[in-house]
């Protein structure tokens, strides 16, 4: 047997153990991608609620606070674009246009929400009412599940982030099309919310 | 059942002997088809016979072989270390959070939950599967870090009983402690699988190459055939050890899904429904391929070698023996909704009636009446009874609702476990609210504040219950959070300057069942095999048992020498030790010593320990607190005594 043909076997056997590595990369960033998609979902049912929440508190205010309509159209609208955004990144968790469209619509809910609850304090009625107060708490105590989910998601997507650039690990994400994970900012929202709620 | 909990281990451990046969014969097998594919390589090389024998040919196959499947196993399973949560996500499951809106996946973690608080396992996190067929698999090292995922044709077509026989049925498969086997087998499984996956990548390039020299296309074709001999060998193996693990375990696990629910509509619906489904109980994620040992029917499409090789029993077979009467006839299969009633409807908000247990600290338990003697309670280890399965939905149900919510989340969740931290006396409590509100964020320290009361006013035999439905929540933290919430766990165990028996219990359960998520855990061998060696631990584990069951010495000293006896299995010359003399650090010292030793003995400690608890014919709260913590140290399943329960 000639020394060429043995090269070529180990040589095959290399390009084997190789293709193996590589394999077991592959599924290390497809465990580690699906784990920041799944925890996604966590927050995903908490956003929903507080966009269940909105209107509530909109119609709540909405007899007190009769020269404000411009506010709480705003607070609408923005609550609309939010959940839109929303559906998207929960569909793909990975999208970064999709993430970054969310966090804006989320600064902006969060940014109208805040001058609600700012104007609120002018009318010492409201801040009375006992269904203006329960829908308060649950708003603050879904901003601090939010908040936590949050963490959750960007600690699992920083993770797969950083499993991605390390170096093998770096080419099999390019080949195979592993794109980075966006982030989810904070939105100004939960100070707003919280500041409120803890006077 | 003849069998149980300890018995299935044992039958894991001989399987794994004879799976270790059928791995040495497949490489084997394997090292003598690559020499002889190196043989034909170097006499179509040398255009001339050639001896066969050829040594240094021997020396490039046998290393080769090895270090391919060694390699190929060591990759998966290091990327298996994390658990069953990895093949869950391998899979592609999505996990379904805790407070999830979906009528479906809402009556699955119902299920799921009631299955867990009667087997005495913490909830495991739940996933689902992309698929439209009907299947189900349970995965992970131990009882404490299982996950179970369901297809998404088990939620569209499934009723609830045939949902929960499904669980069940996968429950099973849980507490018959062999996942540990079944993770391992993935590793192996796609090392020798491997090659076949290669070589169909190497027969598609070389038959796509046609220039060149005619004998260097020859060469490449032959190799290219070779290769995919050699990957048929390895798929061969690969599924008939899946076979041989697999096959006679599911009949036992149907029936203990039958004995578990009483019913076996269930299981045997849900069976049917396969039949009568078009995409039957098929998997179509590719990763399937080397875990098709762990699913609930037949992943893989029939062919021709199916029968032999064939994961699972035959559908027809598997109903008949659940439904004598089964004529072949497979029904038509719809969806099937679910009644947001039925949801809602089995929530009465109110305790069920014999938990009335007051909570005064400080006073004795309110003692009751239990279920059996040790050996029966033993032998039933992993096995869950009609009646556990009625006392868990009224535990599930009797959950008051703003508990039950917060154990769905993981910021809540979190909370809740600081909450049952606190201690009943005003004046320890207040001291560690203080440290809390010292080192946990302000949010944090708002939703413990609020928890304080409806946990403060839980009954005790509720508060364990709470803290495995709160398991999954607590999961989905991510190391970070979990490294801070040790630490504040740490903070109010240590504020009130003693350790609780309920703290513990505590610290024992989320040590075993969280801890071992984010920290890699060492394992345990067993290094002990002769009870008598380990009498003086067992002593000690007793000594504090029995204290704590009876306050009377003599009482105290009965229920010891029963315990004793129970484990050394006749006389024994060891005597109670004084109350003063049992503290819970010796406890869990002896607890720790005791965990090394094999399962046979670890049998022994559990009857020893139930013994103990029944030798006056009941179990309060904290006997079955401790219990627990022994079987959480130990990694079994708690035997089923149901405290509280009065016939």
């Amino acid at each position: 047997m000639s020394p060429v043909i043995i090269a070529l076997f180990v040589l095959l056997g290399v390009g084997l153990l190789l293709a193996l590595w590589l394999m077991g990369i592959y599924n290390g960033l497809v465990v580690a991608g699906n784990r920041f998609k799944n925890a996604f979902a966590q927050i995903d049912v908490q956003l929903k609620r507080r966009y269940e929440l909105i209107p509530n508190l909109v119609e709540a205010v909405k007899g007190y606070m009769r020269h404000e309509r411009e506010t709480l159209d705003a607070v609408i609208k923005a609550r609309n674009s939010a959940m839109a955004a929303e559906q998207k990144v929960a569909a793909n968790p990975s999208d970064p246009a999709a993430m970054t469209e969310l966090n804006q619509a989320e600064a902006q809910l969060g940014g109208t929400l805040g001058r609600l609850f700012a104007l609120s304090e002018a009318y010492p009625d409201l801040k009375a009412n006992q269904n203006m107060l329960s829908l308060q708490e649950e708003l603050t105590a879904t901003e601090n599940k939010i908040g936590f989910a949050r963490q959750a998601f960007n600690d699992a997507a920083t993770n797969y982030n950083i499993r991605r650039e390390v170096f093998p690990a770096a080419t099999v994400a390019g080949m195979f099309g592993f794109k980075e994970a966006p982030l989810l900012e904070t939105a100004g929202t939960e100070r707003a919310a919280t500041k409120v709620s803890f006077q | 059942m003849a069998t149980n909990f300890f018995q299935q281990q044992d039958s894991a451990r001989r399987k794994t002997f004879q799976l270790v046969v059928y791995f040495v014969l497949a490489i084997l097998i394997l090292i003598a088809l690559v020499y002889g594919l190196l043989l034909a390589f170097s006499m179509y090389d040398a255009r001339e016979p050639v001896s066969w024998w050829q040594p240094e040919l021997l020396l490039l196959a046998a290393p080769g072989v090895g270090l391919l499947v060694g390699g190929a196993s060591a990759f998966k399973v290091a990327q298996l270390a994390s658990g069953g949560q990895a093949v869950a996500l391998m899979m592609g499951g999505e996990e379904v959070p805790g407070t999830t809106t979906d009528a479906r996946q809402k009556r699955l973690l119902n299920v799921v939950e009631e299955m867990a608080l009667a087997a005495g396992v913490p909830v495991p996190p739940v996933y689902v599967l992309e698929e439209p067929g009907i299947n189900a698999f349970a995965a992970g090292y131990a009882p404490g870090d299982a996950v179970v995922a369901v297809s998404q044709g088990c939620l569209n077509y499934l009723t609830r009983d045939e949902l929960q026989g499904v669980v069940a049925h996968e429950f099973s498969h849980i507490l018959n402690g062999d996942m540990r086997l079944n993770i391992r087998l993935i590793g192996l499984i796609f090392g020798i699988m491997a090659l076949s996956i290669i070589g169909r990548v190497l027969m598609l390039t070389s038959g796509g190459r046609s220039s060149g020299r005619n004998d260097a296309r020859g060469g490449l074709v032959l190799l290219g055939l070779g290769v995919f001999v050699l990957g048929l060998v390895g798929a061969f193996f690969g599924r008939l050890i899946m076979a041989a693990v697999s096959r006679q375990r599911e009949y036992l696990a149907d029936a203990s899904a039958v004995q578990f629910t009483r019913n076996p509509d269930g299981i045997g619906g849900a069976l049917k429904k396969i039949g009568g489904l078009a995409e039957g109980s098929r998997i179509n994620n590719p990763q399937a391929a080397e875990a098709g040992h762990m699913f609930f029917a037949n992943a893989f499409a029939g062919g021709g070698l199916a029968g032999l090789l064939a994961t699972h029993p035959p559908l027809v077979e598997r109903i008949r023996r659940l439904d004598p009467q089964f004529a072949g006839q497979f029904p038509e299969v719809r969806p099937v909704g679910v009644d947001r009633e039925e949801l809602e409807a089995r929530r009465p908000g109110g305790l069920p009636p014999f938990a009335g247990m007051p909570r005064l600290p400080g006073l004795p338990q309110v003692p009751v009446p239990v279920l059996g003697f040790a050996d029966e309670a033993v032998s039933r280890v992993g096995h869950v009874e009609p009646k556990e399965m009625t006392y868990a939905q009224a535990l599930h149900d009797g959950m008051p609702d703003v508990l039950r919510v917060a154990a769905q989340e993981p910021f809540s969740a979190h909370a809740l476990v600081y909450a049952l931290l606190l201690d009943p006396r005003a004046d320890l409590r207040d001291l560690q609210l203080t440290r809390l509100k010292a080192a946990a964020e302000p949010q944090d320290f708002a939703e413990t504040l609020r928890l304080v009361a409806p946990v403060q006013a839980l009954p005790d035999t509720h508060r364990l219950p709470l803290l495995d439905l709160a398991m999954p929540a607590l999961r989905q933290m991510s190391p970070r959070q979990h490294r801070a919430f040790r630490a504040q766990v740490e903070v109010l165990m240590i504020a009130d300057q003693r350790l609780s028996l309920f703290e513990y219990t505590l610290r024992c359960v989320l040590h075993r069942h969280l801890d071992a998520q984010f920290l890699p855990q060492r394992q345990t061998r067993p290094v002990h095999s002769s009870p008598q060696k380990l009498a003086h631990p067992m002593a000690t584990v007793l000594a504090l048992l029995a204290w704590e069951g009876q306050p009377e010495p003599e009482q105290a000293a009965r229920a010891f020498d029963t315990g004793m006896r129970g484990y050394i299995g006749g006389d024994h010359i060891h005597r109670l030790p004084p109350r003063e003399e049992c503290s819970l650090a010796e406890f869990d010292a002896a607890l720790q010593t005791l965990n090394q030793s094999a399962p046979a003995i670890k049998r022994r400690i559990v009857i020893a320990c139930t013994a103990c608890i029944l030798a006056n014919q009941q179990v309060t709260v904290r006997e079955a607190e401790l219990l627990r913590a022994i079987c959480d140290t130990l990694d079994c399943p708690l035997p089923p005594l149901v405290v509280g329960e009065a016939e």
